[in-house]
């Protein structure tokens, strides 16, 4: 299974700003909660670290990104979206090897690893861009 | 060329001259027969000659055809203006002509169609490029001939006299590779296309070239001859009203007496193909089987739509079918709902599917066990564009006319997501559009939440811990089994039948607090097509995918909203009957705790 492209913008703001739309009825709706999902995000890096670090289940690795890609792609955070998505599809070994191919865990860990990183820049683009368009240090 | 010529003034050649013949006849008469399908066969067949004038009209041949039949079922199904006089107009040549041009034509063909299929092929104007070949050189005509300017009927003189005959000719050594079928459906949708082809006599296209080419004469024989193919293949000439009958004869018939029974001329009863009377389609509404598109009803929901639209009815759209709708009382949901551009999944299958969605009929609005959902879609893309009900509102309707203007039914929605955020902004919106909602963060929660009662729609995301969605919706749908909850499933009449029999006390509580199971939407993960797929043999009726488009969310919030809130209504129909004290709004939540109770009476058999 091919993983599918990454998307070239940091933020899908078609579906970024359907929410920020609803700050019509409750103000710093959107920006509240993207300062929510920043923290979560940034429990869930700690969490996926430490279970890299740690007893390494891929079952709970699969876990963990596909608790974080549903928040990011419901922000448009799509390029974090995807590096969780490939966490979670490497988590239940659906990419990352040659159909037929038995590989151990830490081939696959490995490759989690990466994504992990590259989410955290990911991240850190996301709130970069983020913080300029409210104005203010998220 | 020159071999083409002497054909075709051979056919044409023996009416031109008969012209002249008989002119001074003192009893003057006309052959007619009825062409309709409700007459007795024998009736049908039958020619009639008529008496008339030397200064009638078409019109008047009508009223004394009228006198002649009066007091038959005829009569009293058709007026004046409903029926219009003419013949079957073949617009062929004679067989030879074509025997000689294209005798590898006549091979290719079964001798039973022979006749009919290359003329038709040949000689009807299709309303394809060949149309326009056929049509122009007349107007180009040889000026000597002077009907051949009135000679719109047959191509065949195109064929013959005009710089295009090669094409022409090349149309008709082609049309061996057609199949049998395709000649007959062309001259089949020819004939449909009736008053706009070029073939029409229709008084009111043609102008000045009212009369009938002579060519036909030889041809209406044919056409009236019982072995002929169904008239479909040929079609409908209409002589103009003003007409002056006698002329008709002398130009058909070649005189006055020269007509033969064979010849009738046909009074049609269903004149749709004369423009001049086609305002009057309450005669052809009784004939033919109404057909009723969906598409062209609008909904009313209150007294007020109703007035403006009787008003403007006053007006001009009086062709507007009017349906009233039943809503249950305070329902304040958006009524654009069942519509027939309605997609479901299943039909959302079927655009890319084989069967195409060029007919968005009644059929196709029909709620059927797959369009539940029962029926995944296998391509995300597909289901992006498609999922929403109304294809063809897709791109009118904007984040702000949903989010703003939107009226939802009033129902009860349950939120299954685990992730804060995404039941923040789920909460939000439904909060924000005054639904009421429940929110549980996994499975358990959820059947939980479920079991309280009063949900109509749940939403659920599919990767919950403790218990997943899926097991969480395999378990609700075993519930409503085990309760009686919906009547489409045999299985969970017998069930109940069970349950009732061993508890007594759930039968008549069961009439009040049956309703339809609960609606199901599944939030998939975007590309994940073993989700949906899964989701829906879960017992899913309904998918979203993730990151959940707040458009479709409102959408797939009032479709299925108002299809609860419409199969409440039933409910609340008959419960009323029995139960006057409760249930007088549809959509108010049900007192949990007696639902809950009744519910544990009911498992408890069970386990």
């Amino acid at each position: 299974m091919a993983p599918i492209a990454i998307p070239q913008q940091v933020i899908n703001w078609d579906t970024l700003n359907e929410i920020v739309s609803m700050d019509e009825d409750s103000p710093d709706f959107s920006k509240n909660l993207v300062i929510q999902y920043f923290d979560q995000a940034a429990t869930t890096f700690q969490q996926i670290q430490q279970e890299l670090d740690g007893r390494c289940e891929l079952e709970q690795l699969a876990s963990l990104g596909h608790f974080l890609r549903g928040s990011s792609a419901a922000l448009g955070l799509q390029r974090i979206a995807w590096a969780c998505e490939r966490i979670q599809n490497l988590g239940r070994r659906r990419e990352g090897s040659n159909q037929g191919q038995d590989l151990p865990d830490s081939h696959y860990a490995g490759l989690i690893k990466e994504n992990l990183f590259f989410a955290r820049t990911e991240f850190s683009a996301a709130k970069a861009e983020l913080s300029a368009f409210y104005k203010s240090e998220l | 060329m020159s071999t083409k010529n002497g054909i075709r003034s051979s056919v044409s050649s023996p009416s031109t001259f008969k012209n002249l013949v008989n002119k001074n006849e003192s009893v003057l008469k006309v052959w007619v027969k009825l062409d309709t399908p409700f007459l007795a066969p024998d009736m049908a067949n039958q020619a009639t000659a008529i008496e008339y004038n030397k200064s009638d009209t078409v019109d008047d041949l009508k009223d004394r055809i009228f006198a002649k039949f009066k007091n038959t079922r005829w009569a009293l199904e058709n007026d004046n203006f409903g029926i219009g006089i003419g013949i079957l107009c073949p617009c062929g040549p004679e067989n030879g002509a074509l025997q000689t041009q294209h005798p590898q034509l006549q091979d290719s063909r079964a001798s039973g169609s022979r006749r009919e299929l290359p003329r038709d092929l040949l000689m009807h104007p299709v309303p394809t490029s060949s149309a326009i070949n056929n049509v122009r050189p007349n107007l180009a005509s040889n000026a000597s001939k002077s009907w051949q300017t009135s000679r719109t009927c047959s191509p065949y003189a195109t064929s013959l006299d005009s710089p295009l005959s090669a094409q022409g000719s090349k149309l008709q050594v082609c049309s061996p590779t057609l199949t049998p079928v395709a000649p007959l459906r062309r001259a089949t949708n020819h004939s449909a296309a009736g008053a706009a082809e070029p073939c029409s006599l229709s008084p009111v296209k043609r102008g000045l070239a009212s009369r009938l080419s002579p060519n036909l004469g030889s041809t209406s024989g044919l056409a009236a001859k019982p072995d002929d193919l169904p008239r479909s293949a040929v079609h409908r000439s209409i002589l103009e009203p003003d007409e002056l009958v006698i002329d008709v004869c002398m130009t058909l018939f070649g005189g006055t007496a020269t007509q033969k029974p064979a010849d009738a001329l046909l009074v049609f009863s269903n004149a749709r193909e004369m423009p001049v009377f086609s305002d009057i389609n309450d005669t052809i509404d009784e004939q033919e089987p109404l057909m009723e598109d969906m598409a062209d009803y609008q909904l009313i929901v209150d007294e007020e739509q109703l007035r403006k639209l009787s008003l403007s009815n006053d007006e001009d759209s009086t062709d507007h079918k009017q349906a009233i709708l039943l809503l249950p009382r305070g329902y304040e949901g958006d009524v654009n709902l069942p519509s027939p551009n309605m997609t479901s999944p299943s039909s959302t299958i079927d655009t890319h599917g084989a069967f195409g969605f060029e007919s968005p009929t009644l059929k196709s609005a029909q709620l059927v066990e797959e369009e539940v959902g029962l029926v995944p879609s296998r391509d995300p893309v597909v289901q992006k564009e498609g999922s929403p009900f109304l294809r063809t509102a897709l791109g009118a309707v904007t984040t702000d006319s949903i989010t703003i203007d939107k009226v939802f039914p009033k129902i009860n929605v349950l939120v299954v997501e685990d992730n804060m955020i995404n039941q923040a902004i789920l909460s939000s919106f439904l909060r924000k559009h005054k639904i009421s909602y429940k929110t549980a963060k996994n499975g358990i929660e959820a059947v939980e939440k479920w079991e309280e009662g009063g949900m109509h729609l749940i939403l659920m995301d599919l990767g919950l811990p403790l218990l997943s969605g899926i097991d969480a919706a395999k378990e609700i749908r075993k519930l409503e089994k085990i309760y009686g909850i919906g009547t489409q499933n045999l299985h969970s009449k017998t069930d109940c039948d069970q349950s009732s029999q061993n508890d007594k006390n759930l039968e008549p509580r069961r009439s009040h607090r049956s309703k339809a199971p609960v609606i199901i939407v599944a939030l998939t993960a975007s590309n994940s097509h073993s989700d949906k797929t899964e989701a829906l043999l879960a017992g899913c009726n309904d998918y979203l995918t993730k990151p959940v488009n707040l458009d479709w969310l409102a959408r797939k919030i009032t479709e299925w909203g108002c299809m609860q809130a419409l199969i409440d209504f039933n409910d609340w129909k008959e419960g009323n009957d029995h139960i006057p004290s409760c249930d007088d709004g549809v959509t108010k939540p049900r007192s949990s705790s007696n639902l809950s109770d009744t519910i544990r009476k009911s498992s408890s058999p069970e386990t």
